[in-house]
């Protein structure tokens, strides 16, 4: 009986033969760390880039989405339990889908770009990799949305083929990631910064909750380390809760704390600061942080008018607006 | 059209012990013989083709 040990992520695993690491489906066959759901996807979907959400990344493009079970995080508030926190075997839905499989479909559908998303990519590492490899030889972009729990190595390698992310910030706070997540926020922390070493285009997101998060000086906190080790450009999404899987108990946040959150990261001197989950709502809009005009209006996902030069300036000012346009 | 799960043994030797309690007490192991004996019910294949009508499905999951 042989142990094997997973340095895919900061849990660092010791798995016995026959059982699973953390995340559910990574386990030791006969001595040999495999990947349950590689080929497996459990979600596949073509959605809206905005859905994601990335909003300074090829606005309005259709982007191939894919899901698979299980995730190295297990939080009590998961807006897509179904699948995170389930193995491959618990799933209602498993489709067959080798690499090669959903480039083709990809490409048939029209995408630019392929999502590795739903549940954490992170633990399913290899699919996304080898389907990264593919999806750049065919022209595509890759896009990672994370709660980025992984380690520094195999995070720096995958970042070879990443072309953008959405990273959950879930809380400044190691207590918060402790207690609602079962991880901690150092780590985290430390990927964000090696995304954007490593030229990923990187956009954050942070889900507020009623009194566990929306703390206005955790939050300002927060947009200061954003601003510091990311850059004042970083698009910041604060996102609104919903009551969901182990978190019934709280209300939904209310517009004002939203509001009040991205008054608070805008004063911190971000430049980009959206809110989510509520649709309409005037800052799911692109403003140009020099003069105001409004650059892409967005409804929910749709966009409704995009005002951009094809250089990504504004219209008015031409001020460069950070992103990938193009 | 969706097929039944299988029907564990464990979950068979529990029904079984529920008709014995109702026809009396000593059926019991003849009952789960029986139970053992019964076949369970084929289960759905659990994986199948990705397909493009699967594609745009409304979904209301996150990311």
């Amino acid at each position: 009986m042989t142990d094997v040990a997973c340095d895919l992520c900061p849990h660092r695993c010791v798995i016995p033969e026959g059982a699973a690491g953390d995340c559910r489906v990574r386990v030791n066959l006969g001595g040999r760390l495999r990947a349950t759901t590689y080929g497996r996807p459990s979600a596949v979907h073509v959605d809206p880039m905005e859905k994601k959400p990335l909003y300074h990344f090829l606005p309005g493009r259709p982007v191939f989405s894919i899901g698979t079970a299980g995730c190295n995080m297990h939080c009590r508030n998961c807006q897509n339990w179904q699948l995170s926190q389930r193995g491959g075997e618990e799933m209602e839905t498993v489709y067959r889908a080798m690499p090669e499989e959903v480039i083709a479909l990809a490409r048939n559908e029209g995408c630019e770009a392929v999502a590795y998303t739903y549940n954490d990519p992170v633990v399913f590492y290899e699919y996304v990799e080898d389907t990264a490899v593919l999806a750049r030889q065919a022209g595509m972009r890759n896009v990672f949305i994370t709660a980025a729990f992984i380690n520094r190595e195999p995070l720096r390698r995958l970042c070879g083929v990443l072309d953008a992310t959405n990273a959950d910030l879930k809380a400044f706070d190691d207590g918060f990631y402790q207690s609602v997540c079962s991880t901690r926020l150092k780590p985290v922390l430390d990927a964000l910064v090696t995304f954007r070493e490593e030229g990923v285009w990187v956009e954050v997101t942070n889900l507020v909750i009623p009194t566990l998060n929306d703390d206005l000086a955790l939050i300002r906190r927060m947009a200061k380390w954003i601003r510091d080790e990311l850059g004042a450009d970083t698009p910041l999404h604060f996102s609104r809760f919903r009551p969901m899987y182990r978190m019934q108990n709280l209300p939904a946040t209310p517009a004002e704390t939203l509001e009040r959150a991205r008054r608070e990261a805008l004063d911190a001197g971000l430049r980009h600061v959206y809110i989510g989950n509520l649709s309409g709502h005037e800052a799911e809009s692109t403003y140009c942080p020099r003069d105001g005009t409004r650059l892409i209006q967005r409804v929910g996902y749709r966009i409704v008018e995009n005002r951009l030069t094809p250089e990504g300036h504004c219209p008015t000012c031409n001020q460069p607006i950070a992103g990938v346009w193009t | 059209m969706r097929m039944r799960e299988p029907t564990s043994l464990g979950r068979r030797r529990f029904l079984a012990a529920a008709v014995a309690a109702a026809c009396g007490w000593g059926l019991p192991p003849l009952t789960w013989s029986l139970a053992a004996a019964m076949p369970a019910t084929p289960r759905e294949p659990l994986e199948r083709p990705l397909a493009a009508a699967d594609l745009y499905a409304p979904h209301e999951l996150a990311g």
